[in-house]
């Protein structure tokens, strides 16, 4: 009976491998949610022009501060920090997970209109009213959601072929783009600076009321994307395998767009369109050690934004910078440094 | 009427009507070119009855003064020759691009090229504090052919899969990063944003001068593509199919993206980066002309002046105070010309 | 007559791909534990019958019946368990191993989140077992040459542990050698109690490996039937247009086709071989 014997020695193999594996990804989530621990203590400390004590910083950021320290942590620094965590969280996981079913790295909600979308309604809404804060967020979220309908219509038909979507997506983002542009040049200076610093994608002015929401999304982005993971995991060995596994192609392709665009939408109202974390977030993770995951995409890309906003407010010599712009000049060679080394899928 | 009975009467009667319809496709575009003109001329701010227009071109020295004649002489004139130089230009350079990379979907506009020249242009101004439109013009070709250079590279290398769609793609990100830098430059001051607001999306107002800086380089782009039509037509059979013609095919690739380059260089230089006249010019070309090059070439050209035309006149009649920039149209009207273009299936097969 | 239904079977069933029906009339039974191939020329319609059984493609009409029940009505999951698809040309994503792609194979014996059981494991060492790719499992998909990479695919399938395999063109663009590697594996299976429906263009391999050829011509079965009544002359200048004589494998006993072009034709002898089947005069 030796097949029988290989079977068992196959078997013991199999559970070695998949147990050091396992152990691997552990060390690397760990190692990534220390990295985003160390920059988050550091933006809470020194994150500020104002100086506050280490100590006191630290204790302020759990909400028990007073006096200065309160205001500048508690209130400025902390919030700030947290939506930057989360934020990154959410776009890092619309990137890798637009990335892995599209089967392209470039392909992410940035450049399939949920963005550009997001920024023409924000845009809107901050030279018609004039006012930043929650009337731009809705009007961004208004924008992403118009987008995303217009591309679930303009793309559906008998092939909804995921490469038709991402083509109508990258047309309703020109169109959008252009919206934006339209708007901007109707709008005065003052309205003008205002509307770009926010299409750059700033956290200034980030509240708790910002985190809940944030959290909120996570939260329940987190629930979807665990039911729906396997499947996607499936797809990405091409539909007619998938569907071969017992996937609902369509189905889980719909879900998959529409989970990626919303996580995008939400953290784009928030923080403004912020260019590349939704892109480089998976890459980078993929080419960890234990070749990267859902989740260690997540912690890449909320360790990114919140270093980017860390040196947007508090390099010596180029602060203060929006976010955005230190996303964008990091990002971008990051990126196609990235690909240069191609060693792993997304 | 006797039917043809041989081959050969059939390929005859054949060819007779290809020539018939390139015959009424180019009268069609002739004709809407010159409404376009006499269009471009008369309206505006201010209508001018087309009498007045026809005769101050055909006496532009009686002496006049009038306001009428001054408007159309100093402003919508040269507007007008720039709108049918730019837009010839992108047409070219759109049915080149896409005969090179043999890919329907891109023009000067998606490949990323007029905003890398446009990026470099900023760049220019801002740290080395140039000026004048034909310094402009060579700092543009130097980032359009860099943002070409680099959205090709990295199609390659983003995908496990299509490559008609990688590019695409390759191209939006590329955009979406040099519309990101153009921003992140020009907020630094609300005085010098303003000055440059008109480098994130083309226009045609207030560009009139540099007409005469930058035609030559335009007419020059042009008259290169007129030569490139019957290249191209070979490398349009596959690599392997034209290196067996005896065609370098390297370098073939090379000199023709090097000119339409050169087309979007000098055309953003001109006006700003100007999105999707590139990708309908060439597809109504090849739709009445067919896919040899050398006559979509042309016809893309013609077809791209008409476009843009079109669009500015179109951009002036909206309601309202001002009007809508003439990028901002070519958007509006392009974006459901590509999107339609992406639900065909054989497209996205390809 | 057998009670138990067929693994597969299609009753008046017509497919197309939104306009005019690419194939028709299609009454099919598919027996269980052989393997059936399907052949034709180009655009006959084979691929797409297979597509239709594997539930990839709606019918436009008619039924196709997965055990004796519709199986548009059937549960995806369900499905999943009883048939296995290896499609043209898979794309693995760059990077997977060999241990995880055939993890996939088990995802419809999964439940969300579920830990993976014994019979999970047991399920993909049998299948890296019976595919001699146990000690690839830790490499690269993408590393592996060819053969070895469909017999990974084919792994995967196994691992979902179904009663039947339907493959479209398993050894197009192999080498030979690894052609022969997968076609013996299929044969392998069969002997272990699969059902394999396979898509195949070499219409020397079907006679060679399939119990059941099922030939198609423009959308519609022109015969079908056990491998040696069915490869015939015949079958070669109505199906596919040529003129060949088909004599016995001297070794194998399979039908083997000569196929005899228009050069060809002047070199056949004039006497019958008494072991040959003489074809349609040239």
């Amino acid at each position: 009976m030796t097949q029988a014997l290989d079977v068992d020695a196959v078997l013991h193999a199999l559970r070695r491998a998949d147990r050091a594996h396992r152990r691997r990804t552990t060390v690397v989530h760990v190692a990534l949610a220390g990295v985003l621990l160390v920059v988050l203590v550091l933006t809470v400390t020194q994150g500020s022009s104002v100086s506050v004590p280490f100590g006191d910083a630290l204790v302020a950021a759990t909400g028990q501060g007073s006096g200065l320290a309160d205001y500048v942590v508690w209130e400025n620094l902390a919030p700030r920090a947290f939506t930057a965590v989360l934020a990154g969280l959410l776009l890092g996981l619309s990137g890798v997970i637009f990335q892995r079913l599209v089967r392209n790295v470039l392909a992410t909600p940035d450049v399939i209109g949920v963005t550009a979308g997001a920024s023409a309604g924000g845009v809107t809404v901050l030279v018609l009213l004039g006012r930043s804060g929650a009337p731009t967020q809705i009007g961004a979220l208004i924008g992403a959601s118009v987008a995303v309908v217009a591309i679930m219509l303009l793309a559906s038909g008998r092939s909804a072929a995921v490469h038709r979507i991402v083509l109508v997506g990258i047309g309703i983002s020109a169109c959008f783009a252009s919206v934006t542009n339209y708007v901007l040049a109707q709008a005065d200076e003052g309205g003008t600076q205002r509307a770009m610093r926010w299409l750059v994608g700033s956290l200034n002015g980030a509240q708790w009321s910002d985190v809940r929401l944030l959290a909120v999304t996570a939260g329940l982005a987190i629930a979807t994307l665990v039911v729906i993971g396997r499947d996607l995991d499936a797809l990405r060995l091409g539909d007619d395998v998938a569907a071969g596994l017992g996937t609902r192609v369509q189905r889980t392709r719909l879900a998959v767009l529409m989970l990626g665009a919303v996580m995008a939408a939400m953290a784009s109202s928030v923080v403004g369109p912020v260019a590349f974390v939704a892109l480089v977030s998976g890459p980078i993770a993929a080419r960890l050690p234990a070749g990267g995951g859902l989740a260690a995409a997540g912690l890449v890309g909320a360790i990114v934004l919140t270093a980017s906003d860390l040196v947007a407010q508090a390099a010596p010599g180029i602060s203060p910078v929006p976010t955005g712009a230190i996303t964008a000049l990091v990002g971008a060679p990051l990126l196609m440094a990235l690909l240069l080394r191609r060693t792993a899928s997304v | 009427m006797t039917p043809p009975d041989t081959d050969v009467d059939v390929l005859v009667a054949a060819l007779r009507t290809g020539r018939g319809r390139r015959l009424a496709g180019l009268l069609a575009l002739l004709a809407l070119a010159v409404v376009g003109v006499v269009a471009s001329l008369a309206l505006g701010a201010r209508d001018i009855p087309p009498s007045v227009v026809i005769d101050a071109l055909l006496h532009p020295s009686r002496g006049d003064t009038s306001f009428d004649v001054a408007v159309v002489i100093d402003e919508r004139l040269p507007r007008t020759v720039l709108a049918v130089l730019v837009g010839a230009a992108l047409g070219a350079a759109g049915a080149i691009m896409q005969a090179v990379t043999r890919n329907p979907l891109v023009d000067g506009g998606i490949l990323g090229t007029e905003l890398g020249a446009a990026v470099a242009v900023v760049s220019a101004i801002l740290f080395l504090g140039v000026s004048g439109a034909v310094t402009y013009f060579w700092f543009a070709l130097i980032g359009a052919a860099v943002a070409t250079a680099v959205v090709l590279a990295m199609a390659r290398l983003a995908t496990d899969t299509s490559e008609t769609v990688s590019l695409v793609i390759s191209g939006a990100a590329v955009s979406a990063l040099l519309g990101a830098l153009i921003t992140v430059m020009t907020i630094r001051d609300s005085g010098v944003f303003s000055a440059f607001r008109y480098w994130s999306i083309g226009q045609l107002v207030g560009r009139s001068s540099v007409l005469a800086d930058l035609w030559m380089f335009v007419v020059v782009g042009l008259v290169l593509a007129l030569f490139l039509g019957g290249m191209l037509n070979v490398l349009s059979l596959g690599d392997d199919v034209a290196a067996a013609l005896g065609v370098g095919v390297g370098r073939a690739q090379l000199v023709a993206m090097i000119v339409a380059v050169l087309l979007c260089a000098a055309a953003t230089a001109a006006t700003g980066p100007i999105a999707f006249v590139g990708l309908v010019g060439a597809h109504v070309a090849r739709l009445l002309v067919g896919a040899d090059q050398r006559w979509t070439i042309p016809y893309a050209m013609l077809a791209g002046a008409v476009i843009l035309l079109v669009a500015d006149v179109l951009g002036r009649l909206a309601p309202g105070q001002g009007e809508i920039q003439v990028g901002v149209m070519t958007a509006i009207v392009g974006t459901p010309f590509f999107v339609a273009l992406a639900r065909r299936r054989k497209v996205v097969a390809a | 007559m057998s009670t138990t239904p067929r693994p597969l079977e299609t009753r008046g069933v017509a497919i197309g791909y939104g306009g005019e029906p690419v194939v028709r009339d299609l009454d099919l039974a598919i027996e269980a534990g052989r393997i059936t191939a399907l052949v034709g020329p180009n655009g006959c319609g084979k691929s797409t019958v297979l597509r239709a059984l594997a539930r990839l493609l709606p019918a436009a009409e008619g039924t196709v019946l997965l055990d004796g029940a519709d199986i548009a009505s059937l549960p995806s999951k369900d499905v999943a368990r009883r048939l296995g698809i290896l499609p043209q040309e898979p794309v693995a994503p760059m990077g997977i191993t060999v241990a995880e792609l055939v993890w996939r194979g088990r995802h419809p014996h999964r439940r969300i989140g579920q830990r993976p059981t014994r019979a999970d494991e047991l399920a993909i060492a049998e299948a890296l077992v019976r595919t001699g790719t146990a000690e690839l499992s830790g490499r690269a998909v993408d590393s592996l040459s060819g053969g070895q990479r469909q017999r990974v695919w084919i792994a995967m399938a196994l691992a979902q542990q179904t009663g039947v395999l339907l493959l479209d063109e398993p050894t197009s663009y192999l080498d030979v050698s690894h052609q022969l590697e997968v076609l013996d594996l299929l044969v392998d299976l069969r002997d272990a109690g699969t059902t394999v429906v396979m898509v195949l263009h070499d219409l020397g391999q079907a006679a060679r490996y399939a119990d059941t050829v099922v030939a198609m011509r423009d959308g519609r079965v022109v015969t079908r039937g056990p491998v040696r009544e069915v490869v015939t002359p015949e079958l070669l200048r109505d199906v596919f247009g040529v003129v060949a004589r088909v004599i016995e494998d001297p070794d194998t006993g399979a039908p083997l086709v000569l196929v005899r072009g228009r050069h060809d034709r002047d070199a056949a002898p004039a006497t019958p071989h008494p072991q040959s089947i003489e074809g349609a005069h040239p």
